[in-house]
């Protein structure tokens, strides 16, 4: 039986548009990572709330600046605060972020411990460009040693 | 019925502690505290040092040592902090019942856990350990009824020793760890730390041990954590005394308990300690609204919407430069007063840190850079960027065309300045931005030269525009000082604030570029690395760093034209560039305000709660003034910092004369305190000038200039011939120096007279000396009563002696001019008794002003002429030295006074003749020529005005009689010229004369060629000397300097065919060919003497308030108002 090329084609073209289940896509997965933490929160809320803390609103950030220069960042959060505990809580969605990142709004914010961490950087990019320096330096002795020679 | 009970109930607890308690009276009788046992290891008493020791169980082994740490322990611990507060309470809420039932149901258990809780009772180690636990605890409170529970319980497992009943213990929850613990030390604890009144040794201990942690407060505090009721009211009888301990040791003296009034006191301070207190909690103060609401500005978001905006106006474009915009807004965050990081203990917000923290902050966007292009030359895009920065700012700023800023000319009578301004001062900016944009450029002109900091200057790629921008802010700070001088001569007063802010700004910026160019960064560490930019900004602020050029330029320009730039651009670059201007001195006359005391009493009172042990040695020597520029945060010094006199010599001087310096303060008009602060108004204003004695106790300064008011040589010792009187009379003095104002005194009054005024000043340096021995000698005594003994005596000595003073002496001089008088008819005495009271301590100078401000005499003349000569006092011999001998005229002279002085019999007191100090030398010549110049300008005018004449013969008289003084100087080398600080005056003073005196018109020129010769030479010697040294340096270290000129050399422009040999090109060629990149230059003005690298903490004035120092001073407030 002779085949029809042209209807063959044409059955190609439409199969490939049709696909049985339709063509596969990859679906971004948007993970939430505090999924399981809020789940805790009630029960949690509940107990913090027996230790009648205050709340104090319209705090515009909160910074945790740990000892790697990464600052654990709350955009807008809520404080409580039960001095009777001595305990202060934050609640809102941090982000991990980097001194650089968050530089001028935090500046004011920063311990001796992150000028520290700052300093240090700049310490390590110059160390780093005498190192290159230098090679550079005996890269070229050579070139010109091989020259001459 | 309460009451009874209550005392039956105190009965029986005193019984059971008495059981538990094993001589603890023993305790406080014999106690140490901790900071005398562990003097060797220079213990301190605070809870932090508490704690560490409680960690170092090796201590527990010494019996004494445990004893005494555990009380201090168990004070501090129960007494003043959460935790202890939440043991106390367990202790004091339990009823006895309880705890009878308690101990019996463990008396009649076998178990382990019986034996062990049995245990505990006298166990003083574990008590140790739980303190520890307790203290590390300190801020929270402890949840007695959970400590059944196995995860609470395991902190605590110290206390049980046998390790194989530990799990089961902890997992038994029927078994509450910490109350039993407490339950079973109860009475060991009441009966440690129970004491009967407010007065016996125990009560006293507990107040020493928390007074020396400076615990008081939370003590305090702790009293009113309790609500007390009638059950418990026995219990107390320990913290009712120990509250009553707190209080004054006067005010509670033997004062039983009264409710009311500890109700009364308790609601103030409820309101303060409302809560518990963090060591590490700090106090910040907010004002709030009306209705109490608090509204803080977001001082954060609006300054990054300013430098938003500002890179918008600045018309900054990041098309070709990725990173401009990033590095932009990171210097303005940098340097941004409002957002920029906070100063601490360890840093200063300084030029180098905030040029560190840049480069930190920009690593990893260059970084990132780096990775995409492997040539990326980080240094010069991020040099480039700041140069672009530089360029945008200064064309915002107007400071831009030279050309533009060079045509305005101010002092054009024709055309107001205010018409002018336009031109030169930026628009559209307000003087917060404007300050903002000049601390940017100064960041990216350190970065600039930072990140090049390994070649020369002169190598810079940057060089060029560094110099224009230098040249155009010279321009702009010109113009502005102008303008200031022309309202300051009007009177008006009328600067605009921005022309005043364009010159701070400006002057900050070219100070750096300057310094930067001088290559003088090194050397001026200090205003880099120890100033806040904020402080730097100001002209009073900067220590070291000079606005003007001083290095050699024909380097710069060398190597400028090496580098390719062409003939006529350097040309035009240095063109009207001046080197080694003084704006710097106009700029701090004109911000003289900004350095004015106005917080001195408030920086006084920060160290009044510290410890003077404490306070920093060289905060003393810094702190000579309390203005905030004064201040510094490091060890570095100046030469021109004072030294304060350690020796109590001065001391001795300040406290025996103390009273008549008071009441010479109080009379006294003008004060001078040295020779430079006298100026030629006072002669003019004031006929009887009058001056207040000193009493600084700065000897040298640290360029080793001797400052000390005293007599030097021999003339501290008296002559061995000179008959002193025992007791001079004030009456005797007084009425003769009064008569010798009017009539000639004869020989036996002028002798009374010079030798009672020669007694005073002895008796007052005989007083000084022996105040001095006496200080050292009752200082090696340790008895009281022997010292008390001593100073009684030389109280009443004192007394004696202290009838006349060199003060009352110098108050009938300056009264009514009876000294002036006296020289017209009495020279030779009056100028006797000049010299004698020269011999004074402290009024050297002070006499030296008043006599250079006398009426100018022939006598006045040969009177200084003698003392510098040093022909004053008792000049050794006639015929004396043989350089002497080889002056005739000096000979002849010294030949003559001993005649006058065998004749008149007015002998000096002192040997040897008087000397002058290098400064005291100084000052008399200086003030000399510029009272003379005063004196003769004034007189002159005074008799063209009345006779029409323009000169009288007097005054001529006494020029050339200082011409023929200067010139003897100069030959006897008593004058030196270049040294010498007093030539400009001597110059104005001759000015006049020249035309009519040859004698002035000789000594003018013979000034002029000898100074010009001198610079010449001098200039030469360096020359020579800099080639001498770079000659070492090369043959030392030949490669380096050799290679870049040589590299220089090869990339000057080729000799132009047609031009000769002596073009500029060949010129600077042939100078680059040898000149050393080491060179130094050598600024005047102020010196690091000693450079230290060590930050010190920040004054507690700029720091928070800690919690606790709030709470003292509330409380103290409290008591006041009670």
């Amino acid at each position: 039986m002779p085949v029809d090329q042209e209807k063959l084609a044409k059955l190609h073209k439409l199969s490939a548009a049709n696909k049985v289940g339709g063509t596969r896509r990859k679906i971004n997965k948007k993970g939430n990572l505090y999924n399981n933490n809020d789940k805790d929160n009630t029960k949690l809320q509940a107990e913090l709330h027996k230790l009648h803390p205050m709340t104090i609103e319209n705090v515009a950030e909160a910074n945790f600046f740990k000892k790697n220069g990464k600052v654990l960042h709350f955009n807008s959060a809520v404080v409580q605060i039960a001095p009777q505990c001595n305990l202060t809580m934050i609640h809102g969605q941090p982000k991990e972020n980097t001194l650089n990142g968050l530089y001028p709004s935090v500046a004011s914010q920063l311990g001796s411990q992150e000028l520290e961490y700052l300093t240090g950087l700049a310490h390590n990019l110059e160390n780093e460009q005498t190192v290159l320096d230098q090679l550079g330096d005996r890269c070229s002795e050579t070139k010109q040693q091989v020259m001459n020679s | 019925m309460t009451k009874k009970k209550a005392a039956t109930n105190y009965a029986e607890r005193q019984n059971l502690a008495s059981e538990d308690s094993s001589g603890d009276s023993v305790h406080f009788k014999d106690f140490i505290p901790l900071q005398e046992l562990l003097k060797d290891k220079n213990y301190v008493p605070s809870v932090e040092n508490l704690e560490k020791i409680l960690y170092n169980e090796t201590m527990f082994n010494d019996q004494k040592i445990c004893s005494n740490l555990l009380l201090e322990a168990l004070i501090i611990t129960l007494f003043t902090t959460i935790s202890g507060k939440s043991a106390l309470r367990l202790i004091q809420t339990s009823s006895l019942k309880e705890r009878k039932s308690w101990a019996q149901s463990f008396e009649n258990n076998s178990s382990s856990y019986a034996s062990i809780v049995l245990s505990w009772k006298d166990n003083d180690i574990l008590l140790l350990k739980f303190l520890r636990f307790l203290l590390a605890n300190k801020t929270a409170p402890l949840q007695i009824n959970r400590y059944n529970l196995p995860e609470y319980k395991l902190p605590l497992s110290f206390l049980i020793v046998s390790k194989i009943t530990i799990p089961s213990i902890l997992l038994n929850e029927t078994y509450n760890l910490l109350k039993d613990y407490l339950y079973s030390i109860t009475g060991r604890i009441e009966s440690l730390i129970s004491c009967s009144s407010t007065f016996d040794k125990p009560a006293l201990v507990v107040r020493k041990i928390l007074k020396d942690y400076n615990r008081m407060i939370e003590c305090r505090n702790f009293y009113f954590w309790y609500s007390f009721n009638a059950e418990n009211r026995v219990n107390l009888t320990f913290s009712d005394n120990i509250s009553l301990l707190m209080e004054n040791d006067e005010g509670n003296a033997g004062s039983g308990l009264d409710d009311s009034r500890f109700d009364h006191q308790k609601q103030p301070r409820e309101a303060i300690m409302g809560r518990t207190i963090n060591d590490q909690e700090q106090i910040y103060s907010f004002e709030l609204n009306q209705d109490g609401t608090l509204e803080i500005p977001n001082v954060m978001e609006h300054s990054l919407l300013r430098h938003e905006l500002l890179f918008k106006i600045l018309n900054l474009t990041t098309v070709l430069t990725p990173l401009l915009e990033l590095q932009f807004s990171t210097l303005c965050g940098l340097v941004d007063p409002l957002m920029q990081p906070t100063p601490n203990d360890k840093h200063i917000i300084s030029i180098d840190f905030l040029f560190q923290l840049f480069l930190g902050l920009m690593s990893q966007s260059i970084k990132t850079s780096q990775e995409h292009n492997d040539h990326y030359d980080w240094k010069f895009y991020m040099c480039f960027n700041m140069q672009k920065i530089i360029d945008a700012t200064m064309l915002r700023l107007n400071c831009f065309d030279f050309d533009i800023l060079n045509s305005v000319n101010n002092t054009d009578n024709a055309v107001h300045w205010k018409t002018q301004l336009h031109r030169w001062l930026p628009h559209g900016l307000n003087t917060q931005d404007l300050e903002l944009l000049y601390m940017i450029d100064i960041l990216a002109v350190y970065t600039i030269y930072k990140l090049y900091e390994k070649i020369p200057i002169q190598l810079n790629p940057f060089l060029f525009s560094l110099i224009s921008l230098w040249k155009n802010l010279s321009c702009v700070i010109l113009l502005a000082l102008e303008i200031d001088r022309i309202e300051e001569e009007n009177g008006t007063y009328e600067t605009p604030l921005m022309v005043r802010a364009t010159i701070r700004g400006a002057a900050a910026l070219r100070s750096v570029i300057a310094t930067v160019l001088n290559g003088l960064v090194k050397n001026n560490d200090h205003d880099f690395k120890h100033e806040s930019l904020n402080t730097f900004m100001s002209p009073y602020g900067r220590k070291l760093c000079h606005g003007a050029l001083y290095a050699d330029l024909r380097s710069h320009t060398a190597s400028l034209l090496a580098l390719g730039a062409s003939i006529e651009d350097v040309t035009d670059l240095f063109a009207d560039l001046q080197s080694g201007d003084r704006f710097d001195e106009d700029i701090r006359y004109m911000f003289d305000y900004e350095c004015e005391d106005y917080d001195e009493s408030f920086s006084e009172s920060d160290h009044g709660g510290l410890d003077e042990s404490v306070v920093n040695p060289t905060e003393k020597i810094a702190s000579g003034s309390n203005n905030v520029f004064f201040r510094r945060r490091c060890n570095c010094i100046f030469n021109d910092d004072k030294l304060v006199a350690e020796d109590g010599a001065n001391e001795a001087f300040g406290s025996t004369n103390s009273e008549n310096v008071e009441g010479a303060m109080h009379n006294n008009r003008n004060a001078v305190h040295n020779a430079t602060t006298a100026t030629s108004d006072h002669v003019v204003t004031s006929p009887n000038p009058l001056s207040v004695r000193s009493r600084s106790t700065f000897e040298f300064d640290y360029s080793g200039e001797d400052w000390r008011d005293v007599p030097r040589d021999f003339n501290m010792y008296y002559s061995p011939s000179y008959s002193f009187i025992h007791e001079p009379k004030l009456d005797v003095i007084f009425s003769l120096t009064l008569r010798g104002a009017t009539e000639k005194l004869n020989k036996e009054e002028s002798i009374l007279l010079v030798r009672s005024v020669a007694s005073c000043v002895r008796n007052e340096q005989d007083q000084m000396i022996l105040a001095d021995l006496e200080s050292n000698f009752s200082a090696s005594i340790n008895g009281d009563v022997e010292g008390e003994g001593n100073t009684k005596m030389s109280k009443i000595d004192n007394e004696d002696l202290r009838r006349t003073t060199p003060d009352d002496i110098y108050e009938i001089w300056s009264e009514e001019s009876a000294f002036e008088r006296m020289l017209n008819v009495n020279h030779d005495v009056a100028w006797r008794l000049m010299d004698e009271m020269l011999m004074c301590t402290g009024y050297r100078r002070i006499l030296i002003w008043f006599l250079t401000h006398l009426e100018l005499k022939h006598s006045l003349i040969y009177y200084v002429f003698e003392l510098i000569m040093g022909l004053r006092g008792k000049p050794f011999s006639g015929e004396a030295s043989d350089q002497d001998k080889k002056d005739d005229m000096i000979y002849e002279i010294l030949k003559k006074k001993q005649k006058n002085e065998d004749a008149s019999g007015l002998p000096f007191s002192r040997q040897g003749p008087i000397v002058l100090s290098d400064i005291e030398t100084k000052m008399l010549l200086q003030e000399f020529f510029m009272n003379a110049a005063i004196f003769l300008s004034s007189k002159n005018n005074e008799e063209e005005n009345e006779d029409g004449e323009k000169i009288s013969l007097y005054s001529l008289g006494l020029v050339r009689l200082i011409c023929y003084m200067v010139q003897t100087l100069i030959a006897n080398d008593k004058f030196f010229f270049t040294k010498s600080e007093c030539t400009f005056e001597l110059q104005t003073l001759l000015m006049t004369w020249i035309g009519i005196l040859p004698e002035a018109k000789d000594l003018f020129f013979k000034i002029k060629t000898r100074l010009a010769m001198e610079e010449e030479d001098s200039a030469d010697t360096m020359q020579h000397e800099g080639r001498k040294n770079s000659d070492i340096e090369k043959k030392l270290n030949a490669k380096p300097a050799s290679e870049l000129n040589l590299k220089l050399l090869n990339l000057f422009p080729s000799k132009p065919a047609n031009k000769d040999d002596s073009s500029p090109i060949n010129t600077l060629r042939s100078f680059i060919a040898d000149y050393s990149f080491d060179t130094q230059v050598n600024p005047p003005g102020r010196r690091v003497v000693f450079y230290d690298g060590k930050i010190l903490p920040l004054p507690k004035a700029d720091k928070p308030i800690p919690l606790h120092e709030y709470i003292t001073l509330a409380e103290l407030d409290v008591g006041d108002s009670e």
